[in-house]
């Protein structure tokens, strides 16, 4: 993945332009806008380059039985991270991720449209500290069940 | 890619991993477009500098991937397949500079409703030896 600087200064901009999700937005039960995210060639290709990831299993010449190119996991943790923020909505600066649990429930494809739905699952205070966790479970174009995750992420202060 | 059988693997087994990478600042901006996730504490150096952490740290999205590759590397379509990473937890900041490499274990294995399960404790640590994420990985073979 080759980005001049001023395309990703770019990418960031229209990022910077997004709404803030702010502490007081979030309440337990909330159910976020489905986010569809779709799985392309020119995504796997990215994930595979930026992360060094040189396993034969993503490569063109490794298709599965029914022809399709596999996906490195990398873009489940994406997708589902972003299942919350959508194209609309960033967090507050400097908040980070704290813990997760991701479950696969089948492997991830080129061309697959994943749809996934995230919903606050807790929102606690303490130690001077502000934790959320969302549940988002994913799904592909043909409803079936791609993964599962549960994240916490620390609200910066 | 063979298939690792049940009946070959024991409690305490090493997994073995080719992967390590040294984490860039490169890397963490690329990851950035591709999460869109340009929070300042990742790609900029000067808001980072007055974080608790001194300085920009890598994406948790970005480096649970190098544990979740250890595993792909491992069991191949076992782990593509039904698969769980579970309490993954962040240690330690992962920062630019530093070289990571994925490592674990069986720590478990058992039949559970006729299905062949292994448990192991995976942790991705940094060049002192520090971990900076343990988690579980359970798959069935």
């Amino acid at each position: 993945m080759i980005m001049d600087s001023s395309t990703w200064m770019e990418l960031k901009e229209r990022y910077e332009k997004r709404q803030t999700l702010y502490w007081e937005n979030l309440h337990v039960g909330m159910e976020f806008v489905p986010y569809t995210y779709i799985v392309t060639e020119e995504i796997a290709e990215n994930v595979i380059q930026v992360t060094g990831n040189t396993n034969h299993l993503y490569s063109n010449y490794f298709l599965k039985p029914d022809g399709k190119r596999l996906c490195p996991l990398g873009c489940a943790v994406i997708y589902s991270r972003l299942s919350y923020l959508g194209e609309q909505y960033q967090p507050p600066a400097g908040g980070i991720l704290a813990n997760m649990s991701l479950k696969f429930k089948k492997p991830l494809c080129v061309g697959d449209i994943i749809t996934s739905y995230a919903k606050v699952v807790s929102k606690e205070e303490g130690k001077g500290r502000k934790y959320f966790t969302l549940h988002i479970h994913s799904i592909d174009h043909n409803n079936e069940q791609v993964s599962e995750m549960e994240m916490t992420g620390i609200w910066p202060r | 890619m063979s298939m690792l059988e049940f009946n070959n693997v024991n409690i305490g087994d090493k997994i073995h991993s080719t992967i390590n990478h040294v984490i860039t600042q490169e890397m963490i901006n690329q990851w950035a477009v591709l999460a869109n996730d340009f929070n300042p504490l990742h790609i900029d150096l000067e808001f980072a500098k007055h974080t608790k952490f001194g300085s920009t740290v890598a994406h948790g999205s970005f480096t649970v991937t190098y544990l979740l590759e250890m595993m792909v590397e491992w069991l191949g379509m076992q782990w593509l397949n039904g698969g769980q990473l579970t309490d993954v937890k962040y240690t330690a900041p992962v920062k630019p500079g530093d070289k990571i490499s994925p490592q674990g274990q069986i720590v478990d294995k058992k039949i559970i409703d006729g299905k062949n399960i292994i448990e192991c404790e995976v942790w991705l640590e940094n060049q002192a030896e520090e971990k900076v994420i343990i988690s579980k990985a359970t798959a069935q073979l």
